[in-house]
């Protein structure tokens, strides 16, 4: 294979595997958003009662 | 990059956002069988909501069963600060007495958190673990006017609902039944609040999304802003100690807001009063039927016999203020709880009778020294319940 061929190649298999790299840390960082969207807004402010 | 390539790429990015996804969900639901604090004594200041860390369900039963051994009988502490321990430092928390007093044959674990109810978190853990075959005791406090509220109610609230959603509870028409009517007579945020927090816990069924970010802040970084930590607000949980101050001297103590703190003292018992025939006050006759329904909705009929009741009586200083009508009022009120409370199968004692005020850090909570007559109390009536 021409050696401009295979550096194409290996660019492209490079941006494809940044692309699945992007969507883990997106799904994971969805499934943080899912824990502080939960969270109380208000603080939790105790008193003695 | 060619449109083929380009539709690969996208395809990728897709492929990527749903393993993320479900590996974090994989993550959060093994977290979700061990996370737990270490060392852990109770729920102190820093790993408690006040400062913006929510356990999850889970993390409750993973610290219960993770101090159980066959033939131990698990001692689960629920209720409020009191019976957290607030006031008292790390190594003269009463249910460390607890457990020195009761041996080897019992595992205590403290679930109580602040300002929460009796039939909250660890209510629930024990029903939980009874359900599922261990031998249990819930020991819990509430005052006479308190009741044991709802299990659904307030910031502990998401406990029954993840419980609930994750299939925990037993199936207990009475209570549902409560919480629907309950439910429905709130104003209209409260019940978009309350569908929110019921969301959440549908979702940490299947994501459990809580309990592997929340071990994720108590292991590696902590990501939401409380001002108690402050500027530390980053650092993992498990860096915080608990960090509980010592009682100062006695003649230190009482001292903040005295009018307020007698005024709810009264309080305490004199909402439980209605003016009778003769126009002196006498207990409302509506009382024992309003807090029977009360118990009788929070726990299950199995849980009764093996739940010991604390009602946490106010220190001296402040009962000694009341007038001779007053006290003889609080007297009669607390031994009036405490036979509701029997009538429906749970044994309750009144905790704090002749104590000292020394025994007593404020208004309500108990020094290491009061914590251990505490100690004393319910380790007699938890080693006669089991014998039974």
């Amino acid at each position: 294979m021409p050696a401009f061929l295979a550096k194409f190649r290996s660019t492209l298999t490079l941006r494809l595997l940044g692309r699945f790299v992007l969507g883990l840390a997106i799904g994971v960082l969805f499934h943080y958003l899912l824990y502080r969207f939960f969270l109380p807004v208000q603080p939790f402010i105790y008193v003695a009662f | 990059m060619k449109p083929a390539a380009s539709r690969l790429g996208s395809w990728l990015l897709l492929a990527g956002i749903a393993a993320g996804f479900l590996l974090a969900c994989g993550e959060g639901h093994r977290a979700a069988a061990y996370s737990k604090p270490r060392a852990f004594t109770r729920f102190h200041q820093r790993i408690s909501p006040d400062a913006s860390f929510y356990p999850p369900y889970a993390m409750l039963e993973a610290l219960a069963l993770a101090r159980w051994a066959p033939g131990k009988t698990l001692v689960i502490i629920g209720g409020n600060s009191i019976l957290n321990g607030v006031a008292q430092p790390e190594s003269e928390v009463w249910s460390l007495r607890l457990q020195e007093m009761l041996g080897d044959r019992y595992v205590v674990v403290n679930l109580a958190f602040r300002g929460s109810m009796a039939a909250q978190g660890g209510a629930l853990v024990a029903e939980s673990l009874q359900r599922r075959g261990y031998p249990v005791i819930f020991v819990a406090n509430t005052y006479p006017h308190a009741g044991c509220g709802r299990a659904a109610d307030g910031p502990y609230g998401y406990f029954y609902w993840q419980a609930l959603h994750q299939g925990k509870l037993s199936d207990y028409p009475a209570r549902t039944a409560d919480l629907q009517r309950w439910r429905t007579a709130r104003p209209e945020a409260e019940r978009i609040k309350l569908a929110e927090t019921e969301l959440g816990a549908r979702i940490e069924a299947v994501t459990r999304a809580q309990s592997l970010w929340v071990h994720v802040s108590y292991r590696h970084l902590f990501t939401v802003w409380n001002f108690i930590l402050g500027r530390d607000f980053w650092r993992p949980r498990v860096w915080a100690p608990d960090n509980e101050p010592a009682a100062p001297p006695v003649e230190e103590r009482f001292r903040h807001e005295p009018e307020a703190e007698l005024a709810t003292v009264r309080g305490f018992t004199e909402t439980l009063y209605v003016p009778g025939p003769s126009g002196s006050p006498q207990l409302d006759p509506a009382w024992p039927t309003r807090l029977g329904d009360e118990i009788e909705a929070a726990f299950v009929p199995a849980l009764r016999p093996r739940m010991l009741m604390l009602l946490s009586q106010s220190a001296p200083p402040y009962l000694e203020r009341l007038t001779p009508a007053e006290r003889s009022r609080n007297r009669a009120a607390y031994a009036a709880a405490a036979r509701i409370w029997r009538d429906h199968g749970i044994n309750t004692i009144v905790a704090g009778e002749g104590f000292a005020a020394s025994d007593y850090f404020d208004r309500l909570h108990l020094t290491g020294e009061g914590g251990r007559k505490v100690a004393a109390l319910v380790a007699e009536q938890i080693t006669q319940m089991n014998s039974d």
